[in-house]
């Protein structure tokens, strides 16, 4: 083994182990927020390996899309929601069977998978190492944006449909809703909001 | 410069809906008439502008481009130009009523523009990627046009029902899309048949899974019976607008992706699909005729009557030949015509105080609306094919095209589904013309364009009808090449 290789072994159990432990603490924390931390850092971890198996693009949008915006978003949810913690917990002796049967069969599953490989399967070839400088952003990038442009441009107008649908179907004018108007704020000059009066002093005797 | 001509129908209709959006966004700046005035002229513009530049294709234009995304062949050129058309007129004969009842901003115009867009996507769609985008862009569209009324209960409904289900048919087709790219390791509509024809045993059977998958989902798309559920719900849930809009543009889309990735696309398989389209035929005759039979509701009647006519359409498909492929071309045309004119009628008369539900509000209807009645009438004689109106040579070409390939007993079948059909056409006609009731309030609207336009859709009936050959050519030269 050359230093290149010891370096992506130790990486990869480094990255790898940080991975396996914060995935079990994402379903053994107590509290949800700690748990969707957890999960984030699962993210992380996996998003590195991809990295190094060659697939960066993924890696990136794994962190990009999944830590930067769903996380976050479920994050949010589970601040504003106050979950009770206690009730999530009351259905586990009731649900561990289905559980268990489920880890079985993927337990399975993998193991059959192993047992095909070795059995000269090839249909799962192992990712082979690619140059360095093979750039799959690049790849995807020249895919969309050249061969697949047509395409591309509809599933644009796909989104910008379901933009206008969504606001459609939701937005309602109602009178007498406090909101901000940005526009306005931005507008606004400073005589429209602040008088200045010369204060004159109260004449002796007019008051109290 | 030949990928930009071929591309200027779906790029004017994009950029409609793009400016669209962008004056509903000046809203709170210009005043409301100024746009109420802007986004209907925009939107004609655009349609107008890809009609025209669709109709100054000629044999040079013909070709594929953008990697094998778009095709340009006279079936796209024939078809871009009528559903761009079609959709003019929709938005003609809707303007009006769409301002009186307050759908008249942005949204509508932008939808209606994007699910153009999505059938012209289709039209000239060369790769099954394409097709199914264009798919997704136009039913997209559809769902939030049908449930554009949310205050009305029975539009959320319909929409629901038309959502639920159109995603699930999405999901049918994705699958069976995804077994045709993965058996044949192309995208592309001109390769498929190749890599069919030259693959055996096994596979075959995999492929005839995926065609039913396929048959299944473009049976729902067309509104074909056993797929015809949301058909009836959609038609009388929506806003008359909305409805006029469902059952026109999208019936070109859906023969157009018939032709496209049936007819032509698994054209090795059709000793197997032919059966499967058939079958889906005689079903939905006989659940649109048959069900047209016990409606109340004119807008569900004119809804079973469009299963029934689908039908008719698939039968020409069904024969497997090529004058049954452009009997049902043709038949797609005048049927889209025929039913402009039904819902036209109807969003006339709702601007002259009949709101037209029941067919019982039909009564009477010749006193005091002569003409509009009398164009009524048209439009149910040649949706009946009575002749002279073109409907009869719609039906006349599919019965040919049955009979020249030996089906006299599915000929007879439809000739006597056509028969159970005409009563219940002819059935409006005596209401509206046998038909009294008392205290008629007669209101005189003036006449505008769109009601001209209206009456020569309705005279383009018998004019057809007395010369309906050249459609025929046109039809027959797009689908020979």
């Amino acid at each position: 083994m050359n230093p290149a290789d010891w370096i992506e072994e130790g990486v990869f159990w480094v990255f790898g182990t940080i991975l396996v432990v914060s995935a079990f603490r994402v379903i053994t924390v107590r509290h949800p927020v700690h748990a969707a931390l957890f999960l984030v850092l699962c993210f992380f971890n996996t998003a590195v390996l991809w990295i190094l198996a060659g697939a960066e693009f993924l890696g990136i949008i794994l962190i990009l899309i999944y830590v930067g915006a769903v996380l976050v978003l479920l994050l949010f949810v589970v601040m504003m929601l106050d979950v009770e913690v206690e009730k999530l917990r009351e259905g586990f002796v009731r649900y561990a069977p289905l559980g268990a049967v489920v880890a079985l069969i993927l337990i399975l599953e993998l193991v059959y998978l192993f047992w095909a490989h070795t059995l000269g399967f090839h249909g799962l070839a192992a990712p082979i190492h690619v140059l360095a400088r093979h750039d799959n952003t690049r790849a995807l990038g020249t895919e969309l944006y050249r061969r697949d442009l047509y395409p591309f441009e509809l599933a644009g107008m796909i989104l910008l449909v379901g933009l206008i649908a969504a606001i459609l179907l939701t937005l309602r004018h109602r009178a007498g809703i406090q909101s901000q108007k940005p526009s306005e704020q931005v507008r606004v000059r400073a005589r429209d909001r602040v008088r200045l009066v010369s204060p004159k002093p109260p004449r002796r005797g007019a008051s109290t | 410069m030949m990928s930009m001509s071929a591309i200027a129908p779906e790029a004017w209709v994009a950029g409609g809906v793009l400016f669209v959006v962008l004056l509903e966004a000046l809203r709170p700046f210009v005043r409301d008439r100024t746009l109420a005035f802007a986004i209907p002229a925009s939107t004609l513009l655009a349609l107008g502008l890809a009609a025209m530049s669709a109709s100054f294709w000629t044999a040079a234009s013909w070709g594929v481009f953008f990697d094998g995304g778009l095709i340009v062949d006279p079936l796209s050129r024939l078809l871009v130009v009528s559903v761009s058309v079609v959709a003019l007129l929709v938005v003609i004969y809707s303007i009006g009523d769409l301002e009186r009842h307050g759908f008249g901003h942005g949204e509508y115009y932008a939808l209606l523009l994007s699910a153009t867009l999505g059938i012209l996507a289709i039209v000239t769609g060369a790769n099954v990627l394409v097709l199914f985008l264009g798919i997704e862009l136009l039913s997209l569209s559809l769902y939030a046009l049908v449930s554009i009324d949310r205050e009305r209960v029975i539009a959320a409904e319909a929409a629901m029902k038309y959502f639920f289900l159109g995603a699930i048919a999405s999901g049918i087709l994705l699958y069976g899309l995804s077994l045709l790219y993965g058996l044949s390791g192309t995208l592309s509509l001109a390769m498929l048949p190749k890599m069919i024809a030259g693959l055996g045993g096994g596979d075959r059977v995999l492929f005839l899974f995926a065609t039913a998958f396929v048959i299944v989902a473009l049976a729902f798309k067309f509104g074909a019976a056993p797929f015809h559920m949301w058909v009836p719900d959609v038609y009388e849930g929506s806003p008359t607008p909305i409805t006029l809009l469902v059952g026109t543009i999208p019936e070109l889309g859906a023969i157009a992706l018939i032709m496209r990735l049936l007819v032509a696309g698994l054209h090795p398989l059709s000793a197997q699909w032919m059966p499967m389209v058939l079958g889906v035929a005689i079903l939905s005759l006989l659940v649109g005729n048959l069900a047209a039979l016990a409606q109340s509701n004119f807008k569900r009647l004119l809804a079973y009557s469009a299963i029934g006519h689908v039908g008719f359409i698939l039968l020409g498909i069904a024969t497997g030949t090529i004058s049954g492929e452009i009997a049902a071309v043709y038949y797609t045309i005048i049927y889209v015509t025929m039913t402009l004119l039904a819902f036209g009628i109807l969003l006339v008369l709702r601007a002259r105080g009949r709101d037209v539900e029941d067919l019982d509000d039909l009564a009477g209807l010749s006193q005091i609306h002569p003409w509009w009645s009398l164009l009524m009438l048209f439009a149910m004689f040649s949706l009946a094919g009575i002749p002279p109106f073109v409907g009869f040579w719609a039906k006349l070409s599919i019965l040919r095209a049955l009979l020249g390939q030996g089906e006299v007993w599915v000929a007879v079948l439809a000739v006597i589904m056509a028969v159970v059909g005409a009563f219940y056409y002819l059935r409006v006609v005596k209401i509206m013309y046998f038909d009294r009731v008392a205290n008629q309030k007669a209101m005189s609207v003036p006449w505008g364009i769109p009601e001209l336009i209206l009456s020569m859709n309705g005279l383009a009936l018998i004019v057809l009808g007395l010369v309906p050959d050249a459609l025929w050519q046109l039809c027959a030269w797009a689908v020979r090449y």
